[in-house]
């Protein structure tokens, strides 16, 4: 029942990010107004069937600058995580296959790496690279190193020592293939899993960092900007905050809904995160 | 029970370490000379050396570290490129500010996620366990900042209940504190307990079906007391775990929405020298924010001792 | 060891049934059973894991959750309804009237509460506060821990369960369930994740307990073993019915059930006449398995004829794979679910076709 029901969720969910994706893609070209086409004497008008989203303090039209910033948000989603799975995978690998000194000293700062709240450390190495979307994906993608390299180094454990047998008959099979053909597929759904997970984190944490300034500069379009606009004339136009924060919304949830889906489909034996986190904990 | 408490202390403070590690790297990472770029069109000659000398930035890089080390470990986190003050003065002036918002919103997140997460895994499968599954679901996704908007929006601007910004200290003015601090504790701690809802829930069905909750029925208990005295006991680890863990995101998001309500706390302070390139001030409140969380996390470790016999005793 | 005379049974079960609704159908998983027990009678209820005597218990009393579970038929317990009643009714039986102790004493108490605590918590629900005090209370959690043969017991009721030895710790159990003293003491599987010596050390106490409270006791195993030296009567259950009912000294003097004597040949040491003095009960699942091959029926999928067929090595002919057996009653007072009866040790050969 409960799983029917997720399911059914998960296919809107999907139906839901593939629209965003064609938005990310076509946004520009589908929106009924230019993105940065500004009109004075319209502007602060409510929703209309002109505007949808009605419009904001320069006249821009919301709707179409929520569409056009599908794509922003989508591109410093997939790349930041793309940055946190290629640089986590392989560290978890590392860690994990070769054990010992390597693994102690790798682990060893993820751990400092996970001691800071999330967005705290983002702004602190945007601090240090200025502001910008370039160095909002590399913030974020470097936040969320440490997640993908305990997930791999844990699957990696599970099979080392099955490997090492394997590799001891097999003649002459180097590191590199063991870890590409054996290795790598046990980790897989569980690395699947946090990958959609971390696309709405990201998500969620671009927009935060964009709102805060340190992400998409305006004049280009980005939810967490808009957002921030829309904070100063709440009182006159809530729709200026509204929308871009719906945006946010029923994206990042989807992106959950789907990665909880993909756990139950991939990785069903996977503990629930509580027991992983107290266990963790008791095991230090 | 000492030695329990030694060692996970020792182990925070090697993480700490590692910390102000990261965080004075930072600063050697900025392109170009730090005192210069945060003087910016402010530069004179004079300022610049003196500023120099007094952060210790003349020195090889070792010595800096170990220095800014020292210094630390006695409260001396150097002095804002921009003010000149201490930055430890800077950061202890909006602590109170930060830190009130922070156990506020945690506070109504763990009123949210207990009762909630409780009836849900008691009610496992019933209109109640849909309702916080489906709540949790949502709290995880929502932007807190929009949370906040969507507060002001509704109790400043239609119903004129709260005023839609601003802070009031707690110990000067009691009244002006709570109206100022209900929207952006409630936005965070909505967020937060909705996500511990979740865990919560699980923590309590697992321990629903622990051995010793069977025992507690078999002795005709009355459901109530077996879920307080049993089921909840036995839950409570794994609750303050993640509640411990779960500061870290509260922390993130008390940033944010300090930005959003104009809370003169440690997120704004952080903005502001991020947004200045005060160096100093951002690596001061970076080391404050992510050593509070260590600690809180230690206590954490230590409040085990106090929950589970097993720990006490050994 | 012979039982008290009653004419009224303390708990006499009629019918009872319980299923699960599962996603390949309906898992029929305690079929229409019926058995008594008398005031200060031992009976055991015997049979491999899943053959549904743990599971008649939890649903006697109310301790299987319903839904999901179904349960039918009747049962009294001193005459008060079981099946049909409320849950209070129920929960109120409960620890007062039937004292319950599980199997694995290392998780069954609460690792977090003191073991006196534990131990007289049922009392205190069931008594109310003006007539037991808190010093009262604390007093009755000592006595009852000496009671069980607990060394220093005033010393140890304030120890938590990690302190105490899994022996130690079934005997805190037991001192749990006799707290109120109840009429009937359920023992499910209690000895079976203790060590050979211990579960002598157990099973001995529950017997001394009897004898000196008067109580009865169901005593849930399936280790034949064990049961020899405790039970007045055993039932023996295979996939949720009933297969052989007789007193003890029948049941291993003159089995009748092909599976019981199955079971009984599992055992590593079996004296014929009597019932087993001094057994080593390190007999598992496993053993028996190896003896009787096959594995117990699906009980979602249950075979048409007799439960035990496809196992049964003295099946006879399609009457047995089509028609379910009855249980008859092959001498006064010994009950087998077979048409196939086994012969009789050395003097005579039963009929067999039935």
């Amino acid at each position: 029942m409960r799983a029917l029901i997720s399911h059914r969720f998960a296919l809107v969910c999907l139906v839901i990010l593939a629209m965003m994706a064609l938005a990310g893609v076509f946004g520009a070209a589908l929106a009924p107004y230019g993105v940065n086409a500004t009109d004075i004497p319209g502007r602060l008008r409510p929703p209309s069937l002109e505007h949808w989203f009605g419009t904001d303090e320069l006249g821009r039209d919301v709707f179409s600058r929520v569409l056009a910033a599908a794509g922003v948000s989508l591109k410093v989603g997939l790349i930041a995580v793309g940055i946190s799975l290629f640089a986590g995978v392989l560290i978890g690998l590392l860690a994990g296959y070769y054990g010992r000194f390597i693994d102690d000293a790798l682990m060893r700062v993820m751990d400092m790496l996970f001691a800071f709240p999330a967005v705290l450390l983002a702004i602190a190495i945007l601090a240090v690279l200025g502001p910008g979307v370039t160095n909002a994906m590399i913030a974020i993608g470097v936040v969320y190193v440490p997640i993908f390299a305990r997930v791999t180094r844990a699957g990696v454990l599970a099979v080392r020592e099955e490997i090492f047998v394997l590799a001891a008959r097999s003649v002459g099979a180097g590191d590199l293939r063991i870890m590409a053909s054996h290795v790598l597929p046990n980790v897989a759904g569980p690395v699947i899993v946090q990958t959609s997970l971390s696309l709405a984190f990201a998500i969620l944490s671009e927009a935060a960092l964009s709102f805060l300034g340190l992400g998409v500069q305006p004049p280009a379009p980005s939810w967490g900007r808009m957002l921030f606009d829309g904070r100063d004339f709440v009182q006159q136009a809530w729709w200026m905050g509204f929308f871009p924060g719906l945006a946010i919304f029923v994206t990042v949830l989807s992106f959950n809904i789907v990665g909880d889906a993909l756990r139950d489909a991939l990785d069903p034996a996977q503990r629930s995160a509580i027991e992983a986190r107290s266990s963790e904990r008791a095991a230090r | 029970m000492v030695a329990y408490a030694l060692r996970r202390a020792l182990q925070a403070l090697i993480v700490l370490v590692g910390v102000s590690v990261i965080v004075f790297t930072l600063l050697q990472l900025v392109p170009g000379d730090p005192v210069r770029v945060a003087l910016g069109t402010r530069f004179d000659q004079g300022t610049y050396d003196a500023l120099r000398e007094r952060s210790g930035l003349d020195r090889p890089l070792i010595a800096q570290y170990l220095s800014y080390l020292g210094h630390a470990a006695t409260g001396d986190l150097g002095v804002s490129f921009r003010s000149g003050e201490p930055v430890t003065t800077l950061l202890l002036e909006r602590l109170p500010a930060t830190a009130s918002l922070a156990l506020t919103a945690l506070l109504i997140a763990l009123l949210i996620a207990i009762p909630l997460g409780v009836l849900a895994a008691v009610r496992a499968g019933s209109i109640w366990d849909y309702a916080a599954t489906g709540i949790s679901q949502i709290g995880v996704s929502v932007p807190d900042f929009w949370m906040g908007i969507l507060f002001i929006l509704l109790f400043s601007s239609t119903f004129g209940w709260l005023p839609p910004s601003g802070y009031e200290p707690l110990f000067g003015d009691p009244l002006g504190w709570v109206k100022h601090v209900v929207m952006p504790a409630a936005a965070v701690g909505l967020v937060s307990g909705a996500i511990l809802t979740r865990f919560v829930r699980s923590a309590v069905l697992e321990s629903l079906g622990r051995d010793y909750t069977r025992t507690a029925h078999s002795k005709g208990l009355r459901t109530g007391v077996v879920v307080r005295r049993h089921v909840l006991r036995g839950a409570m680890v794994p609750i303050v775990t993640v509640t411990g863990l779960q500061l870290a995101s509260l922390l993130g998001g008390i940033i944010v929405i300090e930005i959003v309500f104009a809370w003169p706390g440690l997120g704004q302070l952080t903005l502001d020298a991020v947004r200045g390139r005060d160096y100093p001030v951002v690596q001061g409140s970076v080391l404050l924010l992510a050593a509070t969380f260590l600690v809180v996390n230690l206590l954490v470790d230590l409040l085990y001792a106090v929950l589970d016999p097993r720990i006490r005793l050994r | 060891m012979s039982p008290p005379i009653s004419s009224q049974p303390l708990l006499d079960v009629q019918g009872l049934s319980v299923s699960f609704p599962t996603r390949d159908g309906l898992a029929r998983v305690v079929r229409d059973v019926s058995w008594q027990v008398a005031r200060g009678e031992t009976v055991a209820v015997v049979g491999e894991s899943g053959s549904g005597k743990s599971v008649s218990m939890l649903a006697l009393t109310g301790l299987l959750p319903a839904p999901p579970a179904r349960i039918g038929g009747q049962a009294r317990f001193d005459g008060i309804d079981l099946i049909g009643a409320d849950r209070e009714t129920l929960r109120a039986l409960r620890g007062d009237r039937i004292g319950m102790v599980f199997q694995d004493p290392m998780t069954s108490l609460n690792p977090y509460l003191r073991v006196g605590r534990q131990v007289v918590e049922g009392l205190q629900a069931h008594r109310s506060q003006s007539t037991l005090s808190r010093r009262a209370a604390h007093e009755r959690a000592v006595e009852l821990l000496a009671m069980v043969g607990i060394p220093e017991p005033r010393r140890r009721v304030d120890d938590y369960p990690h302190e105490f030895s899994g022996g130690m710790r079934q005997r805190v159990m037991i001192a749990t369930a006799l707290a109120c003293d109840p009429d009937l003491l359920v023992a499910d599987e209690a000895t079976t994740a203790l060590d050979v010596t211990t579960q002598a050390q157990i099973v001995e106490l529950v017997g001394e307990l009897q004898s000196r409270l008067g109580m009865a006791v169901i005593w849930i195993s399936h280790d034949l073993g064990v049961v020899a030296r405790i039970a007045h009567r055993v039932v023996v259950m295979y996939a949720g019915q009933v297969v052989e009912e007789a007193p003890v000294d029948a049941l291993f003097a003159d089995t009748r059930h092909p599976y019981s004597a199955g079971l009984l040949r599992a055992l590593p040491v079996l004296e014929p006449a009597g019932p087993v003095a001094r057994t080593a009960s390190a007999t598992t699942d496993r053993a028996e398995l190896l003896t009787i091959e096959g594995l117990p029926p699906d009980p979602r999928r249950l075979p048409p004829g007799c439960a035990f067929y496809p196992r049964c090595p003295h099946r006879l002919d399609e009457r047995c794979a089509t028609e379910p057996p009855p249980l008859r009653e092959v001498v006064p007072g010994h009950f087998i679910r077979s048409f196939y009866s086994e012969p009789k040790p050395a003097i005579d050969r039963d009929g067999s076709g039935g």
